[in-house]
């Protein structure tokens, strides 16, 4: 199978380019970025061609790309990759306007081409197996939700607001959002937030809270910020509580460490030695291409999350609760 | 003067308390001569007097008299009073949960209210999520916009649990984060009530006269609690 990749804007792109490399028997064909120095460079390591035209890299025979440009490029790289007949998979947020996500599923689905986003906190282990126990009515109904994707300032693109449509809470609302979505299967259908700018001296948000209700009375809270520091053990958090009416469970996506003191200015490091999510995200992505499948998380979930991380915006501007 | 002080006995720390204390089942054994007692039960009604002054937590407050004091039970809280000493910046954002079997819960959100504003600022808005009551476990979610820049999420889940509390705060340079059962000095728990324990000193010390204005605080809290007030 061939994939391409377009644009390494995006860390993630990295760890999805490794997970491409891990599986064998992926070839990658080439990398689109038109950023030079950094598409030369990840071409070399990546064993593959650069290609600074993106019409000419779709011209190229492949099967799938793999989207990880600055946000409000994804609408661009996907209308015209699914124009180029490419199954595509899109770094999260599938997009920073409503109906930008919506032109984009539907590109998608006039071209017959498959749209995955990017939530790989779906395949981390605790978190499926917290999915499993639910599914098996383990907690019996579920009352309430309390989330928190909590991390370091990304800088860069991320706070440019012409480039990534918002800050911490954009980038973290989204991941949880969609876990709680996939959990209870039910939408929901109020949103109350506060947005500010707390922890850096940036003209984008890095701080806010959500309280959310689903349609079916379920009650959820989330923490998104980049108010992690770099002396902090830790990247950050992807954590969820689960109140059930059998049993509470709480996952933390990044528990399995170990802790690790040294001497300096970060004395306690916590190093991760749990699964690779982002592998567990490559993998599917690869089986739904090679299979035919309608992919596990589809634009319209990306669509979804995307939704609740917008209404944020709006309740915090005119303090008032969004209904969707 | 006699001290009377109301409280569920497992709570006190003994060996941080300094205070001379006997504890009585009830009103009925309060002897003379002797300066502080510990009695655990409620009905406190019956013990109030000129002379005696009496100290209940500020769950049970509904009344005020000049010999009543009252006492915030979440500022008795070692860890607690150690958190306020070390926020640098009251900016940032808030996350306090409480779990367990938890009476006279609005009063107690209510008091939680009084004890962060006095660190955080008054509140902006406060709005209020809950799920059935008639289904447990029964979650109350409070969000709050202090006004010395403070977003907050004071969450209450209501069930047959453990009693626990959470903590984390979130500020500038400053992360902080306490859960008392993974801070419990004990690893076979049942054998302690640490870290959610205090002494009789913490409360004489912290409890403020019963008068109006400590009633007007609760009742304004509580007030907006039921009323759910939205943005």
């Amino acid at each position: 199978m061939k994939i391409g990749m377009m644009s390494f804007a995006h860390m993630h792109a990295y760890s999805y380019a490794d997970s491409l490399m891990k599986l064998g028997n992926i070839e990658l064909v080439g990398v689109f970025d038109d950023d030079l120095e950094r598409g030369k460079k990840v071409a070399e390591k990546y064993l593959t061609k650069h290609f600074s035209d993106q019409e000419n890299f779709l011209r190229t025979e492949m099967d799938a790309v793999i989207i990880c440009s600055e946000n409000t490029r994804h609408k661009e790289m996907v209308l015209n990759a699914a124009e180029a007949k490419k199954h595509i998979l899109c770094e999260k947020p599938i997009a920073t306007t409503i109906e930008d996500a919506e032109e984009m599923i539907e590109a998608c689905k006039v071209n017959g081409v498959i749209l995955q986003i990017a939530f790989p906190v779906r395949f981390s282990s605790p978190i499926a197996q917290l999915k499993n126990l639910i599914d098996n009515g383990e907690l019996g109904d579920i009352v309430a939700f309390r989330t928190t994707n909590r991390g370091q300032n990304p800088g860069g693109w991320f706070i440019d607001k012409n480039l990534s449509g918002g800050g911490a809470v954009l980038d973290h609302t989204v991941h949880m959002v969609d876990i709680m979505r996939w959990y209870l299967g039910k939408e929901i259908t109020h949103v109350d937030a506060m947005v500010a700018s707390y922890f850096h001296d940036i003209d984008i948000d890095d701080a806010g809270i959500l309280t959310l209700e689903f349609e079916n009375g379920v009650i959820a809270t989330h923490d998104a910020s980049w108010s992690r520091f770099a002396e902090y053990p830790t990247w950050g958090d992807v954590t969820i509580e689960v109140i059930g009416t059998k049993q509470t469970i709480k996952v933390d996506a990044y528990k399995e460490h170990i802790r690790m003191f040294t001497s300096g200015a970060k004395s306690l490091s916590n190093v991760f030695y749990g699964n690779d999510m982002d592998f567990g995200l490559i993998q599917d992505f690869v089986e739904c291409v090679q299979k035919g499948k309608e992919p596990s998380i589809t634009g319209f979930d990306g669509l979804k999350a995307l939704e609740v991380a917008l209404a944020a915006y709006e309740s915090s501007e005119k303090n008032k609760s969004i209904n969707l | 003067m006699r001290k009377i002080v109301y409280k569920k006995l497992e709570k006190i720390d003994f060996a941080t308390t300094t205070a001379k204390v006997t504890i009585v089942k009830s009103a009925d054994q309060l002897t003379e001569g002797i300066e502080t007692f510990l009695v655990d039960e409620v009905n406190f009604d019956s013990v109030i007097n000129d002379t005696d002054k009496v100290y209940i937590p500020s769950t049970l407050l509904n009344v005020v008299n000049e010999n009543l004091y009252v006492y915030y039970e979440l500022e008795q809280y070692p860890f607690f009073k150690k958190i306020k000493e070390v926020i640098v910046n009251p900016k940032g954002v808030l996350r306090f949960r409480r779990t367990g079997i938890i009476t006279e819960n609005q009063r107690l959100i209510a008091s939680d209210l009084v004890v962060f504003s006095a660190i955080l600022g008054e509140p902006l808005t406060i709005q209020v999520k809950r799920t059935t009551p008639a289904v447990t476990p029964y979650h109350t979610i409070v969000t709050v916009n202090f006004g010395n820049g403070t977003m907050a999420h004071l969450e209450y889940t209501f069930s047959n649990d453990d009693e626990k509390i959470e903590l984390e705060w979130s500020g500038i340079k400053q992360i902080i984060e306490f859960n008392s059962a993974e801070m419990n000095p004990f690893s076979l728990k049942n054998y302690t009530s640490l870290p959610l324990a205090y002494s009789v000193d913490s409360i004489l010390a912290t409890a403020r006269k019963a008068d109006q204005n400590v009633l007007n605080r609760l009742e304004e809290f509580t007030s907006l609690l039921s009323g759910g007030v939205t943005k």
